[in-house]
């Protein structure tokens, strides 16, 4: 297995604060305030980590994007709501505890999925490079060996978990309405 | 190669986390927050579709995309918002529980 470089290691972590914002903002919808600093964190990290994977000017102009939407959501919100209220009332304890166990269950099945497809990869990567000569469409020729091939599993797994992962998140989620 | 499986990991984590915001409908504009998070996972899919040189001419064709996915998106929030500043001019509310038959 190849080490990662920092660089691709500064980019997994800001990927992870990104993920991990995206969600709080998410969940503290209720006030809109906290919701789009959690988002505005998100962007932030997500464009260091694209400056990190070397996306070019087409990360840029993405960020400029989403960072013109937030901004234009704020905007909005400062003129028609009150931002610093919560607008819709508190979750009861129970459900709070259930879902946060869930949500900290979901967290730990992506971590434990990305940091096993990212080490797969990377073996697979290395073991390829040797074999293939050409090298022009060698990272399609990895990742479709990596997912059709001997990472057949594995894919067949991530999909398994995200459809899981859906699924029960609708489950949970499904009796908020009759909670106010 | 770590870099684009960290994006295509990073993308589908990104889409649920919008499929999140939108089904579960906390309020309108955590709904809206909810469809920018779709679009970045987009983006971010489009970006690993490049690194791995699917296009003849990869970063062009990327960026192609995610030019068109900006439209799309930008269309997505100003049709979302005419709806959030409609809702709010006739109930006052920010709710979108109470929105969800789209009534005037």
């Amino acid at each position: 297995m190849m080490a990662p470089d920092p660089g691709s290691q500064g980019a997994i972590f800001s990927l992870g604060i990104a993920f991990v914002a995206a969600f709080m903002s998410v969940v503290l919808g209720r006030n809109l305030t906290r919701s789009v600093a959690a988002a505005v964190v998100s962007v932030a990290a997500l464009t260091f980590a694209l400056v990190q994977a070397e996306g070019g000017y087409a990360a840029i102009f993405a960020v400029i994007v989403a960072a013109l939407v937030l901004a234009i959501v704020q905007l909005f919100g400062w003129m028609l709501v009150d931002v610093d209220r919560d607008h819709l009332p508190p979750t009861d304890w129970g459900t709070w505890l259930a879902r946060s166990l869930a949500f900290v269950l979901v967290g730990v099945g992506l971590v434990l999925l990305g940091k096993g497809l990212i080490s797969e990869a990377a073996a697979m990567s290395a073991s390829i490079s040797h074999a293939v000569t050409d090298s022009t469409f060698s990272g399609s020729e990895e990742v479709g060996a990596l997912l059709f091939g001997e990472g057949g599993d594995l894919a067949i797994l991530i999909g398994l978990a995200l459809a899981s992962v859906l699924l029960a998140s609708l489950m949970l989620l499904r009796g908020d309405g009759e909670e106010r | 190669m770590p870099s684009t499986v960290m994006l295509i990991v990073g993308a589908l984590a990104l889409f649920w986390v919008a499929m999140l915001g939108l089904l579960w409908r906390r309020s309108l504009i955590g709904m809206l927050v909810g469809v920018l998070y779709g679009w970045l996972s987009v983006v971010l899919s489009a970006m690993a579709m490049g690194n791995l040189r699917l296009g003849i001419e990869d970063e062009l064709g990327s960026g192609s995309i995610i030019f068109c996915a900006a439209l799309v998106g930008a269309l997505q929030v100003a049709l979302g918002l005419s709806i959030v500043v409609a809702r709010i001019a006739r109930r006052g509310s920010l709710d979108a529980q109470d929105a969800g038959l789209l009534e005037g």
